[in-house]
């Protein structure tokens, strides 16, 4: 369809709007969100091939979101972020000169509808959502954790991503909020971050609210129940058998294993409040979130593989966190760790050949099982905050080279798409400033 | 910054937000609170020609005499103020633009969706129009002239060099943009400060070639300017100012600003080449209006018969031997708003005199391009007329004609590095109508 085809159907929309609209039927509710961010990579494992030390990175962002409401049940909401980013890379290998790269980046934030059923919209009984649309489960965490949808199964990988701890999914989402602390979901969505591209997976998450003073949750993903193109998903080339341990092909039903990039995971998830417990002349000195104690597993991948995934445990990551008490003076400052043990090179993002390509295990295997973040978050005024971070987390190289290219995907496949922080030594930061109405 | 131009294909769907959101905004509601939500925008459509060039058949840069440019550029803005105080603006723009292939070549349409704004603005005190403090952070477009129409505002790279010296001129669109931090102040009415902390971006083409020295060339970007502007109102009489801009004062990565080029100075000494700089700006603007009779007063346009002239020095320090003749880096402009009785908005018609005889192409390192050609003395001369009318509220026309530093954005979406009026007779026009609300 040609962009004059195009404009005749938003003129006519226009028409009709001013034509016909009920007024109070539809309420559309504008927000925007801006941010400039700089942070530094001040030191990694590899600064020879991947990205030196000191790089230098500076972004400036634009949000603009549509909330559109019509007739209370149903919102349409739409959401466009445009990105600015900068990178100084100091000199490195001998080279007189670092380098500088400069880019933009337009993407989708946001394109979903939501119909709520029942009176109480806040915590209604039943509701459908069907789009692009942001889901975080986990609301304690603020940087690790949130592992049921960032993460892969066979090769198991985790992404971290500063001030963006959720996942973005497309697909249907059912939710159910039942006694005001009985949350459910289900979900059916298709992946649209990590190759092979599409295939669709079913999620379900149950949550559940002790006052304020438990929130307990688990989750379950049949990660690619459905996949788009088996042969991708699970391909059936030679350089994809499964071996076992003696180095022999596993044969399953008379034919030749492979490993594929389907797999279950299970998450579980705790957090607690002891402010509820303790004398109200202490806890009103405290903040919201400060004292909150909060944990988060999940098994990426119940089943085992041969003489690579052979064990769970190793495909287990635990995170626990603490928001360190800040006595108001902050909004939050959470101090996160978490385990990994995976022994075998995770550093590469699979580009969607086979689950196996790339692993290899080298020095850093053992450095990179431990991980920790230090987030912190301030209100200065309304619309406006500061956050910042420093850690060794799963910081990635932020590569233009996936469908959602720029900086709300900090993932890029191949090469480029490899950890930088799995040395003991390795750390970064990166501050923002955000103003958002 | 500009994204870089992509087939127009891929944004059609980009077209077609834009319009959809334009469409919301026939039925936005204020949010009922203490933030306050204003939506605009523009659209227009432009078409140009190089009548004449510097570079007539096109070998350099791919755009012979007579070829036409059409642009088509949406933009959106939302603008929210929370408490009165607190601004926050987010701008993005969509652009459709049909270039030239020349030398026979077939004409290309590229897209290209890039943000324009991105701030928060808090501003301090009871007069909230002429706050006695304003403190703005982010991405946000600067002018310091309000004269100039064409020519001037020199003292930011976004649109002059120092080593090596260049001059962007881009119609309507007599500004910077920067990026970084404002803290402003209006006192007594008409004395305005501006102290700038700013993160130098790309200017031109910096993906393209090598530099003498064997690296792909970049532009420093990332380095941090410290500007400091002051200007005075007398009454609506005289407008003065000044302004002394520290260009990359701070460095990201000092092995990119100074690239290690040296040169010998008169000493003997070896000194080395560097982006960074020393700029001075001093601007006056007089409207003899004001000793006028009120009968004839009545007669002329609010910007009829204004005279104005900026000047600056892009580079206080000479390199001798390289940058030895501070006179040749000290652009001078002059001014006057032809007096139209309301005809028309305004008619301005500028003349620039900058006596650097080497090439003005936006070189990737300070070591100059000296070379001498037919138009190197031609150069030194630049003037513009340019006319806005504005037919009915929101829809207005603007023009201009002249030979002054224009450079076209080529098929792949960048700001050309070279000239291309620098001849004698050389000159483009360029019409636009634009809608805005």
């Amino acid at each position: 369809m040609s962009c004059k085809k195009l404009l005749l159907i938003p003129a006519t929309l226009l028409w009709f709007q001013a034509a016909y609209a009920d007024e109070s039927a539809i309420s559309v509710k504008p927000s925007a969100s801006v941010y400039f961010q700089f942070g530094q990579l001040e030191q990694t494992f590899d600064p020879a091939t991947t990205l030196p030390n000191k790089t230098w990175d500076q972004r400036c962002d634009a949000r603009l979101t549509l909330d559109a409401t019509v007739q209370d049940h149903l919102r349409i909401v739409a959401g466009a972020e445009v990105a600015m980013v900068t990178q100084v890379q100091p000199p490195r290998g001998g080279s007189p000169k670092g380098t500088t790269s400069t880019s933009s980046y337009a993407f989708p934030r946001e394109g979903q509808g939501i119909y709520t059923f029942g009176d109480n919209l806040e915590n209604a009984p039943l509701q459908i959502a069907l789009g692009y649309f942001p889901f975080k489960y986990n609301p304690q965490a603020s940087n690790m954790g949130e592992y049921l949808f960032r993460t892969g199964v066979y090769p198991p990988f985790i992404t971290n991503d500063f001030d963006n701890c959720e996942a973005r999914l497309l697909g249907l989402r059912i939710s159910s909020t039942l006694f005001g602390s009985l949350h459910q979901d289900l979900l059916f969505t298709s992946e649209t971050y990590y190759p092979p591209l599409g295939d669709y997976s079913l999620s379900y998450l149950v949550g559940y609210k002790v006052k304020k003073f438990i929130d307990v949750g688990a989750g379950i993903c049949l990660s690619r129940l459905i996949p788009l193109d088996p042969s991708q998903t699970t391909p059936l080339d030679s350089t994809n058998i499964v071996y076992d341990k003696d180095n022999k092909p596993v044969v399953e039903n008379g034919d030749t294993l492979h490993y594929s990039f389907k797999g279950t995971k299970l998450m579980a998830r705790v957090s607690f409040d002891p402010k509820q417990i303790i004398p109200a002349d202490f806890s009103s000195l405290l903040g919201e979130e400060d004292g909150k104690l909060y944990f988060e597993t999940a098994f990426l991948g119940l089943a085992n593989y041969g003489a690579i995934f052979d064990d769970i445990l190793k495909r287990t990551p635990c995170m626990i966190g603490f928001n360190i008490p800040a006595f108001k003076a902050l909004d939050v400052l959470s101090l996160e760790m978490e385990y990994f043990s995976f022994n075998y090179d995770k550093f590469r993002f699979p580009s969607g050949q086979s689950p196996i390509e790339n692993l290899s295990q080298d020095q850093w295997v053992i450095q990179n099982m431990f991980h920790w973040s230090l987030f912190a978050q301030k209100s200065l005024v309304k619309g406006l905050s500061v956050k910042g971070l420093i850690g060794k987390d799963h910081y990635r190289y932020t590569g233009s080279q996936s469908p959602w290219a720029g900086v709300d995907n900090p993932i890029a496949v191949g090469s480029n798409g490899g950890e930088l922080l799995v040395a003991h030594g390795d750390w970064h930061y990166a501050v923002r400033v955000m103003y958002s109405f | 910054m500009e994204c870089t131009y992509k087939d127009k294909n891929m944004n059609c769907k980009s077209l077609f937000f834009i319009y959809a959101v334009a469409m919301c905004f026939q039925s936005i509601h204020a949010e009922e609170s203490d933030v306050k939500v204003t939506p605009s925008g523009f659209a227009y459509y432009q078409i140009g020609q190089l009548v004449s060039t510097s570079d007539p058949t096109g070998a350099i840069t791919g755009l012979p005499d007579k070829s036409w440019d059409q642009h088509a550029n949406f933009r959106l803005t939302l603008e929210g103020i929370v408490r009165e105080r607190l601004r926050i603006i987010a701008g993005v723009e969509l652009g459709i633009a049909t270039f030239a292939g020349g030398a026979g070549a077939p004409a290309t349409v590229k897209t290209a969706f890039s943000l324009k704004e991105a701030q928060g603005i808090y501003s301090f005190g009871e007069d909230l129009r002429n706050p006695p403090l304003q403190i703005a952070l982010g991405y946000f477009p600067f002018k310091y002239n309000p004269q100039a129409t064409n020519m001037g505002e020199y003292l930011f790279s976004y649109r002059t060099g120092a080593y090596a010296p260049y001059i962007i001129n881009d119609f309507d669109n007599c500004k910077s943009r920067l990026l970084g931090l404002r803290v402003s102040s209006t006192l007594l009415g008409g004395l305005r400060q501006d102290l700038l902390l700013t993160s130098e971006m790309s200017v031109g083409n910096t993906t393209s070639g090598t530099t003498d020295f064997g690296t792909t060339a970049n532009t420093a970007v990332g380095d941090y300017s410290l500007s400091y502007l002051i200007g005075y109102k007398f009454t609506n009489i005289f407008d003065i100012g000044a302004g002394i801009s520290l260009n990359r004062l701070l460095s990201i990565d000092p092995s990119q600003t100074n690239p290690g080029d040296t040169v010998y100075n008169t000493n003997g000494d070896k000194v080395p080449l560097t982006w960074k700089s020393t700029r001075l700006m001093a601007r006056v603007t007089f409207d003899p209006k004001h000793f006028l009779s009120e009968d004839f007063l009545n007669l002329l346009g609010k910007e009829d018969g204004k005279l104005y002239a900026e000047t600056a020095i892009l580079g206080v320090k000479n390199y001798d031997t390289v940058y030895n003749d501070i006179s040749k880096r000290w652009p001078i402009m002059m001014g006057i708003d032809v007096p139209v009785f309301k005809t028309l908005d305004f008619l301005s018609l500028e003349m620039e005199y900058f006596g650097w005889t080497g090439n003005l192409s936006i070189l990737q390192a300070p070591t100059p391009n000296l070379t001498q050609d037919e138009y190197s003395e031609q150069q030194m001369f630049r003037w513009s007329i340019f006319a806005q009318k504005t037919l009915v509220k929101g829809l207005c026309v603007k023009w201009l004609v002249g030979k002054d530093h224009f450079r076209t954005v080529d098929a792949g979406g960048s700001v050309t590095n070279e000239e291309l009026l620098r001849g004698n007779g050389n000159w483009h026009y360029n019409l636009r109508f634009m809608y805005q609300f």
